[in-house]
């Protein structure tokens, strides 16, 4: 079934998660346009990477649906969300630090490579062919995301910022139609993070459409086609950038919550 | 991959020319034991040093291949076919088994390989009908239609082209996309699965693989020697294999070679120390693991990297 | 029938409450420092073995137990300060099998300072057979089962009152916080090694009189108490405990009523059918990967 203009790329309908009594994402819903980039904003513990972990796959929701280019994937592993065009990075760093980058960005290609025990075995030749052209992928994936200087690293020698790039470009390499950024800009320098977000657009121009969560309002206000706002689990407002920047609700908890960090810091 | 050639050929040419330094048969009886511990190695490395999935019952596997090999030639059966038959079983046993169990992580995934390697030494012990119990049993001579491996000198040779044999299959699976998903799996389990690897169907397919493969060395080692006994499929000989491809160093093909040869030979050597073998075996255990914790092969290669620069 | 299954249980309890203190041990080092400690078992042999010897050579038996005790904390902490804290930085599977190296060597110090021979341990209080509810116990298992819970309440008493055992509870719920706040962390993972030996080898010498003592009984012995870490759930001491009763009690009722050749099965077929219902123990609470 090929996404026809109607068709959002990522619907998420009244999806809801407890974990015991909490209720980490409360019945949310979100539609999102093939092509463009969606940022989640909120507070912590909003719910955000919960709801990303819902839209991957990771977790199951409680309630709701979940629809990837029109059809349902509710509750569909990983893998199998993988195989439809969903791919993602983390927040917390989930690297194969046993390995090397470019084998890193092989993994991402995992799909579209021979992987049959048969021919692993039996083939090596043919496979060998396979595999350099596989390597000259990876490598020029990695140059395409800013990581030209570690072709040859092994992740574990890699600085955070590179690891970073380095989940994009492994994300990227199974040619994703969607692909969802968790906190790509944390921890990174001002600079580093005005460079993911060049990147971003990059990546949306050539068709993927992006999901993002991230705190860094600048970077966010300036990436991102629309905006979400999370509190609590719950939708609180979906619109542009512009119109969330005049939504008082998000004044009130998000900006508020801002404020009072504001201040005690600079009480300390 | 040019790499991994070096390795084959270095092997095989290691276990061409060793004969010059085999005086006579216990020497050859040895070699041929490491051997079968290296075959049963080289495949549990793939699970344990690659995929990061431990397993503290391989021996099981490796016993009920012998035994399926001693039980179905004592009903006539042709040994290659009860070789295959073995591996059949053994292999359908782990897909059954490894479904559940391999959901369980870490610690609780040791307890239950654990388990079922137990559980299946003392149904063998037990079931004495059919397995002569804790005596063991006697076993035909490996052979079809007349012709049959005797001797230890043809059964050095069986044993080195199935190590050879084994090593390629190994380093093969692990150049390719597969073994790259094995070692993502090792990583983050949680990556792995996003960038679409069936986490749960590679865990049980490596575990399927290298219980084949220790039931298969099982069946070899049933027939040179002759016997099998329970002792084979016990708790203490799976520790044994778990030491060796930890020892020899974890995801290293070669190092499992390395480590089932030298933790084979060591105890001979330590056998003219008589009162004072088992204490000096556990003090080079420990000390060599403290020394070198990511085992023997990957340490030395780091030092001869920095000695070559 | 009622006298028989009582006759299961006291035997089950009995070797509940070895198992319990035996899986106590493990949990002890566990939470120090995530590490299995396969040479648990050769603490249990050691308190045996010592105390069987000391006794032999005509000590009062009160002495030879402390003596014993003393022994087996001393090569605890001996094996954490020489064998461990080295490899600090290594692997959780390198450890365990460091761990394995070390049962083997005191199971080869053991032979050699020893022989190879079963030995018995007399009873602490003779072995006239009590009557109970038509069955009947031996008082070595009122002692075994006596002291257990005694070391059990001691064991409470220390974490829940005492500063140290706090100190070790920190340690095991965060080691990096408990050393920001000024605990020192090595000493914990001493102290862990010396408490777990200790609690080992009174397990040995409890059981000594009842099943014999041998420089290779630590294997077995250390086999059932990982499994009763494993069943009561890593981490729990109140699954130490509860795993090490239900597996004592399994296997008596297993040997019993089932197949006495199969009661090991038995035990590891209920852990492993447990462990697939609940895959961390029965205690062991939910795991929470943050991604």
């Amino acid at each position: 079934m090929a996404p026809g203009p109607d068709l959002t790329a990522l619907s998420v309908r009244g999806v809801s998660r407890r974990f015991g009594g909490l209720v980490a994402v409360d019945n949310a819903s979100l539609d999102v346009a093939p092509g463009v980039v969606q940022a989640i904003i909120g507070p912590n513990g909003a719910g955000k990477t919960t709801l990303f972990n819902l839209i991957s796959g990771l977790y199951r929701p409680t309630q709701g649906e979940v629809r990837l280019l029109g059809e349902d994937v509710t509750g569909l592993p990983p893998s199998a969300l993988a195989r439809r065009g969903l791919s993602r990075t983390f927040q917390n760093l989930q690297i194969f630090f046993n390995m090397t980058a470019v084998e890193n960005v092989m993994v991402g290609a995992h799909l579209r490579s021979d992987a049959r025990l048969w021919s692993a075995i039996f083939r090596p030749g043919a496979r060998a062919r396979q595999e350099r052209e596989a390597i000259r992928d990876a490598r020029r994936l990695m140059e395409e995301v800013g990581l030209g200087a570690y072709l040859d690293a092994d992740a574990a020698a890699m600085p955070y910022g590179a690891l970073k790039r380095l989940e994009i470009a492994r994300a990227l390499a199974s040619r994703p139609k969607l692909l969802l950024l968790d906190e790509p800009a944390a921890g990174l320098t001002p600079p580093e993070a005005r460079s993911i977000g060049t990147l971003m657009r990059r990546i949306a121009a050539d068709g993927v459409t992006i999901v993002l969560v991230e705190h860094n309002m600048r970077l966010v206000m300036g990436v991102s086609d629309r905006i979400v706002v999370l509190d609590r689990g719950r939708v609180l407002a979906d619109g542009r950038a512009d119109e969330i920047r005049a939504n008082s609700d998000v004044a009130r908890v998000y900006l508020g919550k801002r404020m009072r960090t504001a201040r005690a810091v600079v009480h300390a | 991959m040019r790499r991994d050639t070096a390795v084959l050929l270095l092997l095989a040419v290691g276990i061409a020319v060793l004969p010059f330094a085999l005086p006579n048969r216990y020497f050859y009886d040895v070699a041929i034991l490491a051997g079968i511990n290296a075959i049963v190695c080289v495949g549990l490395n793939l699970l344990i040093g690659y995929t990061g999935q431990i397993s503290l019952g391989h021996a099981g596997f490796f016993g009920l291949g012998a035994y399926a090999s001693a039980i179905l030639t004592g009903y006539g059966c042709p040994a290659p076919a009860a070789m295959a038959a073995g591996a059949v079983i053994v292999g359908a046993l782990a897909a059954l088994v490894g479904r559940p169990i391999l959901r369980l992580k870490g610690h609780y995934l040791a307890m239950a390989t654990l388990g079922m390697g137990i559980i299946i030494s003392i149904v063998i012990t037990t079931e004495d009908r059919v397995t002569g119990g804790p005596d063991g049993m006697a076993v035909a001579p490996f052979g079809l239609l007349g012709w049959s491996v005797q001797g230890e000198e043809a059964w050095y040779w069986v044993i080195g082209a199935s190590l050879v044999a084994t090593v390629a299959l190994a380093l093969n699976l692990i150049a390719s996309p597969v073994g790259r998903a094995l070692r993502a799996i090792h990583g983050s389990e949680t990556a792995a699965e996003v960038m679409g690897v069936d986490v749960a169907r590679y865990k049980r397919m490596v575990f399927v693989l290298s219980a084949v493969l220790a039931a298969l060395a099982g069946s070899l080692a049933a027939h040179y020697s002759g016997f099998v006994s329970p002792a084979k499929a016990g708790f203490m000989h799976s520790i044994e294999l778990v030491t060796m491809v930890v020892f020899g160093g974890m995801a290293s093909t070669l190092g499992a070679v390395v480590g089932a040869v030298l933790l084979t030979v060591l105890p001979q050597l330590l056998t003219v120390l008589k009162d004072y073998e088992l204490l000096m075996f556990g003090a080079l255990l420990m000390g060599t693991m403290i020394l070198m914790p990511r085992g023997l092969l990957p340490t030395l290669e780091t030092l001869w990297r920095r000695a070559r620069i | 029938m009622l006298s028989q299954a009582v006759q299961f249980l006291f035997s089950g309890l009995t070797l509940g409450a070895i198992y319990a203190l035996v899986a106590l041990g493990f949990t002890l080092i566990f939470n120090a420092s995530h590490v299995i400690n396969f040479a648990q078992g050769e603490f249990v042999m050691i308190g045996g073995m010592t105390t069987v010897f000391l006794v032999g050579f005509g000590l009062p038996m009160p002495m030879a137990i402390a003596l014993a005790v003393a022994a087996a904390t001393g090569i605890g902490m001996a094996l954490e300060k020489l064998a461990v804290e080295p490899a600090r930085q290594a692997s959780i599977t390198t450890l365990i099998i460091i761990t394995i190296g070390a049962s083997i060597f005191l199971r080869g110090l053991a032979q050699l300072v020893w022989d190879k021979k079963l030995h018995a341990l007399p009873p602490f209080t003779g072995d006239a057979p009590i009557g109970i509810l038509g069955a009947t116990i031996l008082p070595q298992s009122l002692w075994a089962m006596g002291v257990g819970v005694l070391l059990l309440l001691a064991l409470r008493w220390f974490f829940a009152r005492t500063l140290l055992g706090q100190a070790m509870l920190a340690t095991a719920n965060n080691r990096m916080a408990a050393q920001l706040v000024g605990i020192n962390v090595r000493r914990i993972l001493l102290l862990s090694f010396a408490l777990s030996a200790a609690l080992g080898a009174a397990a040995g010498i409890l059981i000594a009189p009842i099943t014999l003592t041998a420089y290779d009984v630590g294997t077995n012995i250390g086999l059932k108490g990982f499994a009763a870490v494993m069943l009561g759930g890593l981490g729990s001491s109140a699954g130490a405990v509860l795993g090490g009763l239900l597996l004592g009690i399994a296997e008596a009722f297993g040997a019993g009523y089932v197949s006495s050749a199969y009661k090991d099965a038995f035990a590891f077929v209920i852990i492993m059918l447990v462990l697939l219902w609940m895959p961390r123990g029965l205690l062991g609470g939910a795991a929470a990967e943050r991604v």
